[in-house]
């Protein structure tokens, strides 16, 4: 299944993921609703995109009193049905990685819906810091990367 | 209104008061924002010869049309006001991520006027607006203060625009600084914020601004974003930024070495772009939304300089405090750019008033007793540290210094004003203009003072004569070292430069690597605003920009007598050993004659004439 790859050594922080978000899913521009996050610390230098881990056993769908939320066969996002949020927050409280929040204006649940199967937010970045890929691709990646530097010998 | 904040928000720190009112369409129509809107509401509300430190002066922060959409880095905002350091029009542009959380907390301009009676922050988040304590901020430096207000806030994604102890000191070429590195640092803006007893400006933005046509607009952006991914320049301006000037000028005996007294410079390789990347590069970086991160996040791991750690930096600033001041010590210049950063200086400005003492020292103009006992011989680097932060402080020889280098030269004497580097009191940029004549013209006429961002003239280095045949019926325009035709480049780079500025675009994409033409420009504003607007309209409202900025300065006595440069770039010849630019003067005044025709302007006093403003104010 894919997902949305972080590698936030590659991140410039220039956020452009988070607008191309806004744009796809409001129509307008900033950064509020934005269904992917980068986190930023200035003076070191850091620039972290968070996005959904699109949790196998996920605690907002689980913790959702009515039901509202629920499983993309396709694209194993989680999705929401507006009529049956009643914005309480409960996911926003339960997800381990903060990514679930309320939308600022319709104060319902607002969490990445992957758009899809076609990220606006992947499209957009211009350095390769967020692909859409098979999660297997990153880590065979790294396996490799282990190898040939030699340094997996002694795990 | 389409792709505008929506608001205008009016402080008055004597009073306290804050209010705000809705963004006049038909002046964004007319001056578009950013730039073009400050310098309309400056010469409309602000009486002449106001003090530039004085609490009549107008503070205005500005950002455009296109500042916080994906456009590639739409980012730029402008800080404009009477300027403390020159006395004319005080303006400057930064990137980062202030201009367009301005947007998302729905302002298209702030407007700052009195003084507080104690030091404050101006705090907006969205709609709600208040000054708050900042007694415990002042005297501390640009990071602390961003760091202290992100952190009482509890929220690091406010975004910070803030003044150093440089601008609490009274150095007038202070400057306000965003995302910790990014500076509006020139023309003293920093020093007018002390002077209102404000510290910083800080705003979080929860809104979302609609454009008129989001489907046109994503997909002229996505166009524009190929033609950037295909451009020749697009992977060395990821790698270097602008620094990739130091070898490139230095090629071509451009470099500003000691004080211009040369063109080249013997150590450019050590203090290179490439260096920087090879040696402390970590990661890439970008202002908002930007598809080029040119700016690079740097660890300098040097035991002279524990905890050494920057963004950037630009060209300019290196090139300053390298070539200019005549150190090849590639950590240590960082050093010293980390510190003009921290106490929130300018960089140019700086390294001109450390490099022409040294100058004043070589030719035996200024004594070492004169300068408090320091060392002046070119690339002492003690000296030099010792300078940045005795000028931040106004102590020693630095308060000397602290006024910029026209008054430091009119106090020394001693035909040390011959030397002083400056156009209209505004300290030269890092390029012998002997060796790129449309960017020394470029200075001369810029609004405020000698600078280049006013134009950027690129184009000259293109040598493509066909193209300059194309394009202004000159052969000659596409050589750098060509006088002729080059007042009709700088009229349209001039113009491609107000444009960039107010509607909050950046001029290396914008300028330099000329994205969008007037018909491009055209179309993406028609899509974020919905007007009518036409390629022609787009040119008219670069043009009228400038001609206000030349009524603005006008009112405070500049005509064509003060659009020149130092003697140096005029008389003396580029010495032996410049390669190519050897014996090369800049051929002024035939230029100034070619630019004033160009602009319709009259050729004795370098002013607009009736027709042309009656042509032109026709909102």
């Amino acid at each position: 299944m894919k997902r949305i790859l972080v590698n936030k050594d590659l991140c410039s922080g220039c956020r452009a993921c988070e607008v191309a978000c806004v744009a796809r899913h409001d129509g307008r521009f900033g950064t509020a609703t934005a269904r992917i996050r980068v986190t930023k610390i200035e003076p070191l230098g850091v620039d972290h995109p968070h996005v959904c881990r699109l949790c196998q056993r996920a605690p907002c769908v689980a913790v959702c009193p009515t039901e509202a939320l629920y499983r993309d066969e396709v694209t194993g996002a989680v999705l929401l049905r507006p009529d049956g949020c009643i914005g309480c927050s409960a996911c926003v409280d339960e997800c381990p990685f903060g990514m679930a929040a309320l939308h600022p204006q319709t104060g319902l649940a607002l969490i990445c819906d992957l758009c899809g199967g076609d990220p606006a937010c992947v499209k957009r970045c211009a350095t390769g810091a967020i692909v859409y890929a098979d999660a297997g691709a990153g880590a065979r990646a790294k396996r490799e990367k282990l190898t040939v530097e030699g340094v997996s010998d002694h795990v | 209104m389409y792709s505008y904040g929506g608001s205008i928000l009016r402080i008055n720190l004597t009073y306290g008061t804050i209010h705000h009112h809705p963004t006049e369409e038909h002046l964004a129509r007319a001056f578009l924002g950013g730039r073009g809107l400050n310098v309309k509401r400056l010469l409309d509300e602000l009486p002449a010869h106001t003090d530039g430190l004085s609490p009549q002066n107008m503070l205005v922060f500005g950002a455009g049309p296109l500042v916080g959409t994906l456009f590639p880095g739409g980012a730029r905002f402008n800080i404009t006001a009477m300027s403390p350091q020159t006395g004319i029009l005080g303006d400057s542009n930064a990137g980062g991520f202030f201009g367009p959380e301005l947007k998302f907390a729905g302002y298209d301009q702030v407007i700052i006027q009195g003084r507080a009676d104690h030091p404050v922050y101006l705090w907006i988040k969205d709609d709600v607006v208040g000054l708050r304590d900042a007694q415990e901020l002042w005297g501390q430096d640009v990071w602390e203060t961003t760091s202290a207000i992100q952190q009482e806030l509890g929220d690091s994604d406010v975004q910070v625009a803030t003044i150093g102890q440089g601008a609490e000191n009274g150095v007038r070429f202070a400057g306000v600084f965003v995302n910790l590195n990014r500076p509006a640092a020139r023309t003293g803006m920093g020093a007018v914020m002390a002077s209102k007893n404000l510290k910083a400006v800080v705003v979080r933005g929860t809104g979302l601004f609609p454009v008129a046509d989001m489907v046109r607009f994503r997909e002229i952006i996505e166009q524009l974003d190929e033609v950037i991914y295909n451009h020749p320049e697009y992977e060395i301006r990821c790698r270097l930024g602008t620094t990739k000037l130091i070898k490139a000028l230095d090629s071509i005996g451009g470099l500003p070495t000691r004080h211009f007294q040369r063109g080249s410079f013997e150590e450019a390789d050590a203090v290179s772009g490439e260096a920087i990347e090879e040696l402390y590069k970590v990661k890439s970086k970008a202002c908002f939304a930007c598809t080029i991160p040119c700016s690079r996040f740097l660890v300098v791991d040097d035991p002279r300089f524990p905890g050494l750690r920057l963004e950037g930096p630009e060209y300019e600033p290196l090139a300053g405090f390298t070539a200019r001041v005549g150190n090849g010590d590639l950590a240590l210049a960082l050093k010293c750019i980390d510190l003009a950063n921290r106490y929130g200086m300018d960089a140019i400005a700086l390294s001109e008033v450390i490099s022409w003492a040294m100058e004043c020292y070589q030719r035996g103009l200024l004594s070492r007793e004169e300068a408090d006992g320091l060392d002046l011989t070119w690339g002492n680097g003690e000296t030099i540290l010792t300078l940045i932060r005795q000028v931040a402080h106004r102590e020693g020889f630095g308060d000397f210094l602290a006024d910029g280098v026209r008054k430091a030269a009119e106090r020394l004497g001693r035909g040390s004003e011959e030397i002083a580097m400056h156009g209209k009191g505004l300290e030269v940029f890092q390029a012998d203009v002997r060796s790129i004549k449309a960017y020394g013209l470029g200075n001369a006429v810029a609004s405020r003072g000698a600078d280049h961002l006013r134009s950027e003239p690129w184009f000259e280095f293109s040598n493509d004569p066909e193209e300059g045949i194309r394009r202004y019926g000159i052969p000659e325009t596409a050589f750098r070292l060509e006088y002729k035709g080059k007042g009709l480049v700088v009229k349209q780079f001039e113009e491609m430069a107000a444009i960039a500025d107010s509607i909050g675009v950046c001029k290396n994409t914008y300028n330099n690597m000329e994205v969008l033409d007037w018909e491009g420009t055209a179309e993406l504003l028609r899509a974020a605003t919905g007007w009518d607007i036409t390629g022609q309209e787009v040119q008219r409202i670069g043009e009228r920009v400038v001609n206000l900025e030349r009524l603005f300065i006008a009112r405070e006595g500049i005509t064509r007598q003060d659009d020149t440069l130092p003697s140096r770039f005029l008389e003396e010849p580029l010495p032996e050993g410049s390669g190519p630019n050897t014996g090369s003067v800049l051929e002024l005044e035939p230029m100034l004659d070619e630019y004033y025709r160009a602009r319709g302007w009259d050729l004795e006093t370098g002013l607009p004439t009736k027709e042309k403003l009656e042509e032109l104010v026709d909102w």
